[in-house]
């Protein structure tokens, strides 16, 4: 759900910026790394695999 | 080629670690711990419960307001169409089109593919196991996204609190369009994908096999 909710701060961020001024900081540019790095973990991660090597330690 | 499914096999398998065991064997997966079924109960009833609630709340999602803005310059309601429509006379075209997409499309594509999926299930459909497929993979990928509205004024509420120059709280519209989403997620994941590629299509068939398996 976190990759929705960065682009539902997108298209807030979007919003205000008829209202106002804003410049996006450093927390912003991180937490879009952090779901980047996340969703590749779903990616990757195999959890029969993890399963498996829980089960049958060889 | 032949396809051979758990069931058919004598086997059921553990949705939380992927074990098999035997289908007599008894309901707690012997290497998680889980619960196993070889096909979830009442799934087609669950589903045509959750789907409705979340068809039902569709209607006030849309129709009631989901944003009140107080400013100095004035009030006003904003409904989800509104909002949107307020985004492309702001010139963001893009977003405008991404948030009619996630709050307006998303979940009628979501209503229609869930009841089809489920009508395949009851009455003999001659839909092809690959087009069940995608349809399935379709409610599974698309559902979220429509929790874009949820999170937007979850945000504009938090940061837009000037007191007198302007603030904006929450309408019932937004808690309603939450509740369809996720009765509709509800929905999505309380329909037995395994039932799909069961080729004798009666679920009683597949229940009374489970009591038959429990009771020996
Ligand atoms: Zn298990």
């Amino acid at each position: 759900m976190a990759d929705i909710f960065v682009v539902g701060v997108v298209v807030s961020l979007v919003k205000i910026s008829s209202l106002a001024n804003l410049e996006v900081g450093v927390a912003f540019w991180a937490l879009l790394g952090l779901i980047g790095v996340s969703l590749f973990l779903d990616y990757v991660l195999c959890k029969d695999t993890i399963w498996d090597r829980l089960t049958c330690r060889v | 080629m032949q396809s051979l499914t758990a069931l058919q096999a004598g086997l059921k398998r553990c949705t939380s670690c992927s074990n098999m065991q035997k289908l007599t064997d008894n309901d707690d997966c012997a290497r998680c711990g889980a619960r196993v079924d070889s096909r979830r109960t009442n799934s087609i009833m669950r589903t045509w419960v959750f789907l409705f609630v979340g068809i039902v709340a569709y209607f006030p999602a849309n129709l009631l307001p989901i944003l009140y803005t107080e400013s100095f310059v004035g009030n006003t309601n904003d409904t989800i169409i509104s909002g949107v429509l307020s985004l492309i006379s702001a010139g963001s075209v893009a977003v405008a089109f991404i948030v009619f997409f996630a709050s307006i499309v998303i979940p009628v594509v979501k209503f229609i593919a869930i009841a089809g999926l489920v009508l395949s299930l009851q009455y003999s459909s001659n839909m092809s196991e690959h087009s069940k497929h995608r349809l399935h993979a379709l409610t599974e990928l698309i559902g979220r996204w429509s929790m874009i509205d949820v999170f937007v004024v979850a945000v504009l509420v938090a940061l837009i609190q000037l007191g007198a120059i302007i603030t904006v709280t929450p309408g019932m519209g937004i808690n309603a369009f939450a509740v369809s989403v996720i009765f509709t997620m509800l929905a999505a994941s309380s329909l037995d994908p395994r039932l799909l590629w069961d080729k004798d299509n009666t679920v009683d068939n597949v229940e009374s096999f489970d009591g038959a398996a429990e009771t020996h």
